[in-house]
């Protein structure tokens, strides 16, 4: 996954780093001073120029995918499912970064992180990560701020993708403020249901939240979804124009789109 | 306004219905959703926007119960009165003649229509000016023009039942009078018969369920050989026979009973046989109830059969002895001009003469008059052509023609009153002098031919009846409320009539006494003379008139004659606007706005 992060971890990966290590992606070229491999010396350079220069190259470090997946009980609604489709596209990603060396993180979370499961760091580790995916449930209300910091965090700097259908009661913004400052590059994914992007209700109904219990009567009209659909888009408008302000990539993704589809999405 | 149908205001009731049921929770279907988050910024933003959301959740629940109102207006027969929606002067006419006493119409038909008299005021408009006309035997102004409904309810409750029928003519004329006055004016009659008033359009309000009611009409006697012999008349003015029974009582006391059925809107004769003779006064009564009780009963006082002192003074007059003589009743005797000195006697004939002092016991007739102190006499006028004016010696010889070869020009004195002339010249004259009745003839018997006519034993039995002493006392078929004149005795002091109701009034001295108008009960009245030589005492009846036959004959014309198309006959109740469809419209209209309202408008 191509994002401009400057690396701290130690193990080789991927990713390209700024520091210049020993791949063989050339960088750039320096003085040769005494001590350097002498292995490095560029001759053409020294043919060029009657001086000697070492050269440099673009030094491939390993950078962790924090994946935070949603499992608070409304992401348990729509029909294609959206946990389901988030587990999908959790799963997509890991085994795309465990492709390119990335260890994975993978972290459920509703209103506490119940485990952070990993690092998974290569290709032969996306059987246990589809595993573990697989067993993964909702329960629970979504606290995202209260679930980081009661988390453990295992890792420095690195990618957080964090695939939620945006419903979160508390501490969405307070959560990605703190990713923020654990130098995350972030990536939120709101991934939502047909029947949440384009309501298909009619008649006197009591609408009941699955997640708080809480519910309210409303009848519908068209009126009403039409307020309700001028609604959702000002509430993504809001979400991306805090995420803009906070450097923080976002992508809205329907639970009906193919998975390869919305990890397109993601990576472009 | 008013409601035709109260009990419609049981649908009132539908009223807590209805908000019963918007307190108790509406059944919804419920659908979970993944989160209400979106729900709730929807519900935000419409409450933000549009803040008489509250008020608009109870609309449709205030919309129902006011649909619920204007149905149960609607159900009570809500009206309003549109009979004076403007300031336009009204007449309104109240007949209190005796059919109004009639209880068909609870508690009578009179009060019934002062009620809705008084409701109609109410209605009117302020500033209506209103003329109050009461209308029976009388035609009253109650009040004239006047704009304060308090006085106009005030006069409406004072007119009381009346025991006489209603003069049409009467009622008419003063009611047009007014129209004249008013021409803007709109006549409003509360009666239980339409009245007619020229070619004027009238709001009538009728009080008149049933019909059913036998009256006696008429009630008289004759003197057989050895007892009266009575009849009384009874009208049905029902569309069905009656069965009654009707009982007759001689001075208070049972004398007889029998059961008549008198036909549907017709009479029937009822006699009654061996009076005994010592009765002086005579009642019958209808046992059976109806709904005019006070036409049930009918008096008669019986006539008095003493003699009559005739003193006739003349040189001879064949005629006057003979006719004089075959009078009953008369006890006749002859005396000549050489007597000078009257007394003695109930009446005085004078043929040819006129006594220097008039007798003080006794009226006078006078025939051919010498010049005397009472009148001028004039010359003889020949051939006259004669003219009568109203009077009671014609009685039953209203066509009575004679010649007349010469008479006495009179000239008639102040105390005295024209009944016959020529040309302007008076023939005969009647007055009272010193309390003494006179009658002059100016001609002499002898040079008429009216001896000679068969009317003239019916002329002399007029004077007798007319001049004899009892006479003046006799009140022959007086109804309620006629004035009566009495003439009472030369000599009498002092009078007093006794009313039925058992009141002592005096009405003489003056002498003559005024007429007596304390007529308004039926029933048996006793006429009480005070004279120095003994008292005299009469009886006189005063009986309910027959209010068809006099209501008929009071007509200008018979009511089948007139147009009906100038009588808006309608019941005032018509004349108020019925606003049930109205109101049913605009609950329709309600109901429908509420289902559009339902179907097109949302709310929370």
């Amino acid at each position: 996954m191509q994002i401009k992060i400057p690396i701290s971890g130690q193990a080789t990966g991927n990713r390209k780093s700024r520091s210049k290590g020993s791949s063989v992606e050339f960088s750039d070229f320096r003085e040769y001073v005494p001590g350097d491999d002498f292995r490095r010396i560029d001759w053409n350079a020294y043919g060029r120029f009657n001086k000697l220069f070492i050269k440099l190259y673009m030094e491939e470090r390993e950078a962790p995918v924090n994946i935070f997946l949603d499992s608070s009980l409304s992401m348990d609604y729509g029909n294609p499912n959206k946990f389901l489709a988030s587990c999908r596209l959790a799963a997509a990603i890991s085994y795309i970064s465990l492709l390119s060396y990335d260890s994975i993180y993978i972290t459920p979370w509703n209103e506490k992180v119940q485990a952070t499961y990993g690092p998974f760091r290569t290709q032969s580790a996306f059987v246990q990560v589809d595993n573990l995916i697989s067993g993964f449930s909702t329960q629970g209300k979504s606290n995202f701020s209260d679930a980081l910091r009661q988390m453990e965090w295992k890792t420095g700097r690195g990618v957080s993708i964090i695939i939620t259908d945006g419903f979160v009661e508390k501490g969405l913004e307070e959560g990605l403020k703190y990713l923020k400052y654990r130098n995350q590059d972030i990536f939120l994914c709101i991934l939502l249901s047909p029947e949440e992007i384009s309501p298909n209700l009619e008649g006197a109904l009591q609408l009941n939240d699955m997640e708080t219990g809480k519910s309210i009567e409303v009848t519908m009209s068209a009126a009403l979804l039409k307020a309700y659909e001028k609604s959702f888009k000002q509430y993504l408008a809001d979400i991306k124009e805090k995420c803009r302000m906070w450097g923080v990539h976002n992508v809205v993704l329907p639970s009906d789109m193919p998975v390869d589809l919305m990890v397109k999405s993601i990576i472009t | 306004m008013s409601f035709e149908t109260p009990i419609g205001f049981i649908g009132l009731l539908a009223i807590p219905i209805i908000i019963l049921l918007y307190i108790l929770k509406q059944k919804r279907e419920e659908v979970t959703v993944s989160s209400l988050v979106l729900w709730s910024r929807v519900l935000e933003d419409m409450q933000a926007q549009t803040p008489w959301q509250k008020l608009r959740k109870n609309l449709l629940m205030f919309l129902q119960i006011l649909a619920a109102i204007l149905i149960v207006l609607a159900l009570t027969g809500f009206s309003v009165n549109t009979g004076n929606i403007s300031n336009q002067p009204i007449i309104l006419v109240m007949d209190y003649s005796l059919s109004m006493a009639s209880t068909d119409i609870k508690p009578t038909r009179l009060s019934a229509a002062k009620k809705d008299a008084i409701k109609y005021v109410d209605n009117l408009s302020s500033n209506t000016p209103v003329t109050v006309i009461s209308v029976a035997r009388q035609a009253n102004v109650l009040l004239y023009s006047s704009t304060s409904k308090e006085d106009i309810k005030r006069s409406i409750e004072s007119i009381e039942q009346s025991s006489s029928y209603t003069d049409r003519a009467k009622a008419e004329q003063l009611v047009l009078s007014i129209k004249n006055q008013q021409a803007d004016a709109q006549i409003v009659l509360f009666s239980d018969n339409p009245l007619v008033f020229g070619n004027e359009q009238i709001q009538y309000s009728e009080y008149k369920k049933q019909t059913d009611n036998v009256a006696v009409v008429n009630f008289t006697h004759t003197k057989t050989s050895a007892s009266f012999t009575a009849m009384s008349v009874l009208r049905n003015q029902g569309n069905s026979d009656a069965e009654i029974s009707i009982t007759l009582y001689g001075d208070d006391e049972f004398l007889d009973s029998q059961w008549v059925t008198v036909p549907a809107n017709g009479t029937k004769t009822v006699w009654w046989d061996k009076i005994p003779m010592t009765v002086k006064t005579m009642h019958v009564n209808i046992d059976t109830e109806d709904i005019l009780l006070d036409d049930n009963s009918a008096y008669k006082a019986v006539l008095s059969d003493s003699q009559v002192k005739v003193l006739l003074v003349t040189e001879g007059n064949f005629f006057l002895e003979k006719v004089l003589s075959l009078i009953e009743g008369v006890d006749l005797v002859r005396t000549t001009h050489e007597e000078r000195s009257f007394s003695g006697y109930d009446l005085y004939i004078f043929d040819g003469s006129v006594p220097d002092i008039l007798p003080e016991d006794g009226n006078v007739v006078v025939f051919a008059p010498q010049p005397n102190s009472y009148f001028q006499v004039g010359d003889w006028m020949s051939t006259p052509e004669i003219s009568y004016m109203d009077n009671s010696i014609f009685n039953f010889v209203e066509d009575l023609s004679f010649s007349i070869g010469r008479t006495r020009i009179i000239e008639s004195p102040t105390w005295a009153e024209t009944i016959m002339e020529y040309d302007g010249n008076p023939i005969i004259i009647e007055g009272v002098v010193n309390n003494t009745r006179i009658l002059v003839f100016g001609f002499d018997l002898y040079e008429t031919d009216l001896p000679l006519k068969t009317e003239f034993p019916i002329l002399i039995s007029n004077i007798i009846n007319e001049y004899a002493p009892y006479s003046g006392t006799v009140v022959n078929d007086a109804v309620t409320q006629d004035a009566v004149q009495f003439r009472l005795n030369p000599d009498t002091v002092k009078t007093n009539v006794l009313l039925p109701d058992g009141k002592r009034l005096q009405i003489a001295p003056p002498i003559p006494p005024e007429p007596f108008v304390n007529t308004n009960s039926p029933g048996i009245y006793c006429l009480e003379q005070i004279k120095d030589s003994g008292n005299v005492i009469t009886f006189f009846d005063i009986n309910i008139p027959d209010e068809w036959l006099m209501e008929e004959n009071s007509s200008i014309s018979s009511m089948s004659d007139i147009d009906t198309g100038y009588l808006t006959a309608e019941p005032l109740r018509n004349l108020a606007y019925k606003l049930t469809i109205p109101l049913l419209i605009l609950a329709m209209i309600l109901l429908l706005f509420e289902w559009w309202y339902y179907a097109k408008r949302n709310y929370i």
